[in-house]
């Protein structure tokens, strides 16, 4: 009876550590998928100018990472399921051009709409250490003298400048209030189930939104210049699709 | 019977499974307690390595003992002298028999949160970089093998190898993780500039805080190589290696990061070092060849070489760089930014009891 009872015991152990949780039931993973239009995102090693703007300016990209924050599934009965997260994504991560966030234990329920902030929630964009004291976010930070907190996004590379000199640009953005939501339509149905699905990062539209950016006009220094960094936040909101 | 054995195999199996998760095991009183500084990320320490009392007091006495070298005269502390903050004040460091390299030795600190070592990254733990001096002709031309030998015979570190890593018949392994052990516990986090996280602005004076302003703003761009607010003010993780225009084209072949990648893109590409305790690791570079902060300052203000490699904070600013050769900073800003450097003295760190030369009496 006593060696019964210890199978038991170590069997309920075993599986102790794969029990889902019964009140949450599916997943959602999303992938970021860049691209430059339509075609994969390369981040490049060396000055290759591989893509051009419709301003005209020749140029690459050498370094991209960026935050997202607060993704949050809606239902049509005004429930959400908030996950108060935050995601640096590193598309240079592992040399992939995508990069996937998973939210776990997503009730059961249909939802009908998806949100999330770009950058780090003003709550956590702070000074010092909004969010956790680690290597990854410790080389995001932006500086206190510019008012601490994090970079939302650095994408740098080089362009041909107008004296056809091939030079460097650095997009940086950060700074609350230039956090900006995207919102997007969705049909998902949670029934115990794990899903996918894509988000497509067009990197063009960060210089082709509203605001058509040249290069030439000094996003070189743009930390302290409110303005520029501002005409990036417009733009932004056409970066991400829902596919 | 049946039962018993059934027990006894099932007793076996919880054994070797507690085995499997523990290389050497452990005393639980000899667990060295880290503790990771206010404002400080966590150390990760590699699971089998983990700091023990008795492996950092070992890897001590092996960083200050000659036995390493072929002909015991130098040890780790010869090209590391704590008085410079574990730099060293020559250019280039002499080896066995008076023979020089041609690379600046670095200054040990902080390296509990650094990812790879040496200039060109070449070690990617700190065990490995442990070793490496060791088989280097040009520095304590030994082998590390002959060095395990020397030690295994030893009365005095046998013994000491048996308590921290369960064996006398010690392995190159065992010694570099033993010094990469006591290398993990050097820590500097009492400069005036630590005070920063507290008090801010109030840390420093006028000038102390003009540099400051210059190194952490676009003025001098400091702080996108050397961390932003940066506790540790070394480099980011993901860009370690930058080309700071210290070469030109024909000069950096070779040179950096690309002697391990062999990618002519990390051509001149170094490790961006800490800059605690910079007033004390001169000279500078890689190659040493600034030996003042001065020279630096100049250097970063108008001595810029363009090459292909060059790292985008510089080449952002063509107009700079074609005006002033680099940042173009006034003679006050020089002052201003090396007042401000001088801030990361730690003299604490340098006067610390566990990190001085445990022979010495």
């Amino acid at each position: 009876m006593k060696l019964q009872l210890l199978f038991v015991l170590m069997f309920l152990s075993l599986i102790g550590c794969t029990w889902k949780n019964q009140d949450s039931n599916g997943s959602l993973k999303v992938n970021f998928v860049h691209t430059f239009q339509d075609t994969t995102l390369q981040i490049l090693e060396s000055n290759q100018l591989i893509y051009t703007t419709t301003t005209g300016n020749k140029f690459n990209i050498k370094n991209l990472k960026y935050y997202i924050s607060k993704l949050t599934l809606y239902q049509n009965n005004g429930a959400k399921y908030d996950v108060n997260m935050v995601k640096l994504i590193n598309p240079m991560e592992q040399n992939t051009n995508y990069q996937n966030y998973t939210l776990a234990n997503i009730p059961n329920g249909k939802y009908t709409k998806i949100s999330f902030m770009f950058g780090v929630d003003s709550a956590r964009n702070t000074f010092p250490f909004g969010l956790p004291n680690n290597s990854e976010n410790n080389s995001m930070e932006w500086p206190f003298a510019l008012g601490g907190g994090y970079h939302f996004m650095m994408m740098e590379g080089v362009f041909q400048n107008s004296k056809n000199d091939t030079v460097g640009y650095a997009i940086h953005l950060g700074v609350t209030p230039n956090q900006f939501y995207n919102e997007f339509p969705l049909y998902l149905t949670v029934n115990d189930n794990d899903q996918s699905i894509t988000m497509q990062v067009n990197m063009e539209q960060w210089f082709n939104g509203i605001n058509k950016i040249n290069l030439n006009d000094g996003y070189n220094y743009m930390m302290e210049d409110q303005k520029k960094q501002l005409l990036f936040k417009q733009n932004g909101v056409g970066v991400f699709t829902l596919k | 019977m049946k039962k018993f054995a059934v027990i006894g195999i099932l007793l076996l199996s919880a054994m070797l499974i507690m085995q499997a998760c523990v290389e050497h095991t452990a005393n639980p009183d000899d667990t060295y307690d880290f503790q990771t500084p206010p404002y400080f990320p966590k150390i990760v320490s590699p699971t089998n390595n983990p700091l023990t009392k008795s492996g950092v007091s070992l890897g001590r006495m092996l960083f200050y003992d000659p036995i390493l070298s072929q002909d015991s005269t130098i040890s780790c502390s010869s090209c590391h002298n704590i008085a410079n903050a574990f730099a060293e004040d020559k250019r280039y460091s002499v080896g066995v028999g008076g023979a020089t390299g041609d690379i600046n030795a670095m200054a040990i600190i902080n390296l509990a949160w650094q990812q790879k070592f040496f200039w060109n990254g070449r070690a990617t733990s700190l065990e490995e970089q442990a070793l490496g001096p060791i088989n280097n002709p040009l520095e304590m031309h030994e082998t590390s093998e002959n060095v395990a030998a020397k030690l295994s015979r030893s009365k005095r570190y046998a013994p000491l190898f048996k308590q921290a890593f369960g064996s006398a018949n010690v392995t190159p392994e065992m010694i570099g993780k033993a010094i990469s052990q006591f290398e993990r516990i050097i820590v500097s986090n009492q400069s005036t500039y630590d005070k920063f996280y507290e008090i801010q602005e109030q840390a420093f004076t006028a000038e102390e805080y003009a540099g400051f302003r210059i190194f952490f703003t676009e003025r001098g761009q400091c702080f996108h190589c050397h961390g932003a607010n940066g506790t540790l003010l070394a480099h980011n993780l993901d860009t370690i290696f930058r080309n700071n225009g210290l070469l030109t084209d024909q000069e950096m072949i070779g040179k950096g990061l690309s002697f391990v990648t062999k990618k002519t893109t990390d051509d001149g590409k170094f490790k961006v070092p800490t800059l605690r305790n910079i007033e004390l690791t001169g000279p500078y570079m890689h190659d040493g060849r600034f030996a003042t902060l001065a020279e630096l300052m100049d250097f970063y203000s108008s001595g810029i070489k363009q090459n292909a490699n060059l790292d985008i904070n510089f080449t952002k600013s063509p107009e700079r760089l074609e005006q002033y050769g680099g940042l173009g900073l006034t003679s006050i800003e020089k002052q201003q930014v090396i007042a401000f450097l001088k801030t990361l003295t730690d003299t604490a760190f340098t006067h610390n009891p566990a990190y001085q030369n445990p022979f010495k009496k």
